[in-house]
């Protein structure tokens, strides 16, 4: 079964989901499957007004993912060690940002595996990082057991629209 | 959405829409200057200088769709002998849907789509065979508090 077949078996079986855009009048450029916890997340009940404001704004952007035709390294940005094929995307506020982790199973197809609030996940070397970044690995190995993400530093192998700017650190 | 004029919005709304209108916005202000910079070469250090700002301040505008204010927006186009053009406002009923999507997209839509299709079909067969009334199942689970499609099923 192919990358793609196989991400289409995962959406079938509710193990992942497809974002759509809420309007009909934005094109699809790329596509963006949630797994369970962020999905879980996008549709929770209703909350406080911060929880509303933090998922209503953390949809828009992961919307901008699919229909925006540029996407720039403060948006879109590779984990260390690239190896590893781990990008983030972020939804930032003044605070908290949200970050989006997950891995790219084909061009243009993002696969968002999990999500941490920036506060929790201290320095860039602290334990919760690894943490982070080792539970996304994790949860791609049990929704893709024979593929590996695709892995590259160079952004336009991994998504079209990438703007000039350093995707890694 | 809203269904008639008294509707309240939903709060999650209201802040997806104000998010969404500033990554519009900031995506073509972003695209605009990337154009700007390849066409001209002239760079954020020269753009601060004619607002006199520092070049960082620059980055930081470019940088995140929060940073970004109507004033803000004006003297960077101002900085580039640029400004907004009119703003088109368009109602919901009147978008226009598009008619193309990326391959990789459609095909995935497309695929997922059908078999939830082709699932629906068995459930109804197997609650036949097991000769049992049924209320309502639900069919097509919608994300967003948006209304489940439900059928009833009534059995010989």
């Amino acid at each position: 079964m192919s990358i793609l077949a196989e991400v289409i078996d995962r959406i079938n079986r509710e193990m992942l989901f497809l974002i759509q855009p809420r309007s009909q009048a934005d094109a699809a450029i790329r596509t963006l499957v949630a797994g369970e916890r962020l999905w879980a997340v996008l549709n929770s009940e209703e909350g406080d007004e911060e929880w509303e404001r933090r998922v209503g704004e953390l949809r828009a952007d992961l919307e901008a993912f699919v229909t925006q035709d540029e996407l720039g390294p403060k948006y879109l940005f590779l984990l260390w060690p690239p190896g590893d094929g781990v990008w983030e995307i972020r939804s930032v506020r003044d605070s908290p940002s949200i970050r989006v982790l997950g891995a790219f199973a084909l061009k243009d197809c993002y696969v968002a595996v999990d999500l941490a609030l920036r506060e929790e996940l201290g320095g860039w070397n602290s334990q919760e990082w690894k943490l982070a970044k080792r539970n996304t690995r994790a949860v791609w190995r049990q929704l893709f057991p024979s593929y590996n993400p695709i892995i590259s530093s160079d952004p336009n192998k991994v998504f079209s629209g990438a703007s000039n700017g350093r995707y890694i650190k | 959405m809203v269904d008639t004029l008294s509707d309240k919005i939903p709060t999650r709304d209201i802040f997806y829409y104000r998010k969404r209108l500033k990554n519009r916005v900031f995506g073509q202000i972003v695209k605009f200057f990337t154009e700007f910079h390849e066409n001209t070469g002239i760079t954020k250090k020269e753009m601060a200088h004619k607002l006199s700002k520092h070049p960082s301040q620059i980055t930081r505008w470019l940088s995140n769709p929060g940073n970004l204010t109507l004033d803000t927006i004006s003297d960077l186009l101002l900085a580039a002998e640029a400004e907004l053009g009119m703003v088109e406002i368009v109602k919901f009923s009147e978008r226009q849907k598009v008619n193309y999507a990326n391959n990789l997209y459609s095909e995935i839509l497309s695929a997922t789509s059908s078999s939830r299709k082709k699932s629906l079909q068995h459930e109804v067969i197997v609650i036949s065979t097991e000769k049992k009334s049924v209320g309502k199942i639900d069919i097509f689970p919608q994300p967003n508090n948006e209304k489940r499609n439900t059928i009833s099923v009534e059995l010989a």
